[in-house]
């Protein structure tokens, strides 16, 4: 038979479809053809590399796990708005903005010429941008009246830079809420569904299970804000890192709790990275 | 659980299978974008919104059965889209510096300029058949086209990509 029937079958050949019977002749010819045995080797040698093209493109793992979680958050739509925030609230996250888009930014793949075209980028730019102007007009008011203020904190056993904003919920409340967050946060790392679970509404509760996930290595905690409160929403932001990923970028997680029998409940988390 | 349940559970709206969804398909799908656009950003963004389309279309999906299909079209499609919106830039740009943190590594630049020098058919076709292993029938359905005119793309595609990585290439016999 001829050279150029066997040539033909090669491509099938490499992607293991052709029938035994016709394997056999194919094989056959090639032992005992050059040409056609280099065409194989080289069609081979292509498709090899092309089947193994991941070991020829640098990405972080962290970038696709990144990316993985915003895909999660933009299917839920549900965003957490800055601008909805009361003025002082949104001092504090402006302030954590500045911080999260350093560590961000510093991720050693996201050159900035670039970064901000990476959706979840671009959207932390834009809330940066956005909380610029909104941080100006914080800062007269903050003037006045030194809302914004660090203090180093002992929740539970935790030693943590609390970022105070207003003072609209008392020191005892504030205390029960940021030691719930804090156990909360230390239940997704262990990973007790139950507990999260009775830590939440009815209708959050429902999310248990995807609070847990991804949550690997020791957690520490590294900055928390105060509480705020809007209408009948308790808000708090922890941020914290793990040691599960080589960076040690912190995120954050933003809490809404609800006030029920005297009880705080969480209603919501959100994540940003 | 199997694909196919947890596709029924995303129709309903199941986030947590959706993030299993996400999570078996997003590299794979990643590195295909990457592999037609050659920018890593574009490819991240491509893949977010190809979720995104299946999370808020899949209701509209009969046939299950056919999803690595249907998913696969969008993200192409959404390439092809992406050339449209691009057609003044230079694609592959980064490619050529070789420098960039996220692209081809410098041993995978030969791969790379072998690759981009295929039209974008030719080099979505080679992408869904050589990395992702998809059959001829499967490439026809993604790309809308007879499987014929697969079959030659890559007929072409394969002696276009030799000539480029094999030159000089000494085989060991
Ligand atoms: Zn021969």
């Amino acid at each position: 038979m001829s050279c150029r029937r066997f040539r033909d079958m090669i491509e099938a050949y490499i992607m293991g479809e052709i029938s035994p019977s016709e394997r056999e002749l194919f094989e056959r010819h090639m032992e005992n053809c050059d040409s056609c045995m280099r065409e194989l080797q080289e069609s081979g040698y292509v498709i090899e590399r092309i089947r193994n093209m991941e070991d020829w493109v640098n990405i972080g793992k962290e970038v696709l796990a990144m990316s993985k979680k915003e895909i999660g958050k933009r299917a839920v739509k549900r965003k957490w708005v800055p601008g909805k925030l009361f003025p002082a609230m949104a001092a504090c996250f402006c302030m954590t903005v500045a911080v999260l888009a350093c560590s961000i930014l510093a991720f050693p793949s996201f050159a900035a010429s670039i970064a901000p075209r990476f959706p979840l980028v671009k959207s932390m730019v834009e809330a940066r941008e956005e909380n610029d102007q909104l941080k100006q007009q914080v800062e007269e008011i903050e003037k006045e009246n030194e809302v914004l203020k660090l203090e180093i904190k002992k929740i539970k056993d935790v030693e943590i830079v609390q970022v105070n904003t207003s003072d609209t919920v008392s020191e005892e409340e504030r205390y029960t809420i940021q030691a719930l967050v804090i156990d909360f946060v230390r239940a997704q790392y262990r990973g007790d569904v139950e507990w999260i679970r009775n830590a939440c509404t009815q209708e959050f509760a429902k999310h248990a299970e995807e609070l847990v996930k991804d949550k690997k290595g020791e957690v520490v905690f590294t900055q928390i804000t105060n509480v705020a409160k809007e209408g009948d929403l308790y808000l708090v932001f922890v941020r914290l890192n793990d040691t599960s990923s080589e960076d040690d970028a912190d995120y954050q997680e933003n809490f809404e709790l609800v006030k029920e029998n005297g009880k705080f409940l969480v209603s919501f988390v959100g994540l940003d990275a | 659980m199997e694909e196919l349940e947890l596709l029924e559970a995303v129709k309903k709206g199941d986030r947590e299978a959706f993030a299993k969804i996400v999570e078996k398909y997003h590299d794979r799908l990643y590195f295909t974008a990457f592999g037609i656009t050659h920018s890593s950003w574009d490819a991240l963004d491509i893949c977010q919104e190809t979720f995104i389309k299946v999370f808020t279309g899949i209701k509209r999906v009969k046939d299950l059965s056919r999803f690595g299909t249907w998913i696969n079209r969008i993200l192409v499609n959404k390439c092809m889209d992406y050339y449209r919106k691009s057609k003044n830039l230079v694609i592959g740009e980064a490619v050529e510096k070789g420098t960039d943190e996220m692209g081809f590594s410098p041993e995978g630049i030969d791969l790379a300029r072998a690759i981009l020098s295929l039209n974008k058919e030719a080099r979505t076709a080679v992408i869904l058949r050589y990395y992702q292993g998809l059959s001829i029938k499967e490439i026809s359905a993604v790309q809308g086209c007879p499987e014929g005119t697969v079959k030659s793309r890559l007929n072409n595609a394969l002696k276009e990509l030799r000539k480029k990585l094999c030159k000089g290439y000494e085989m060991e016999v």
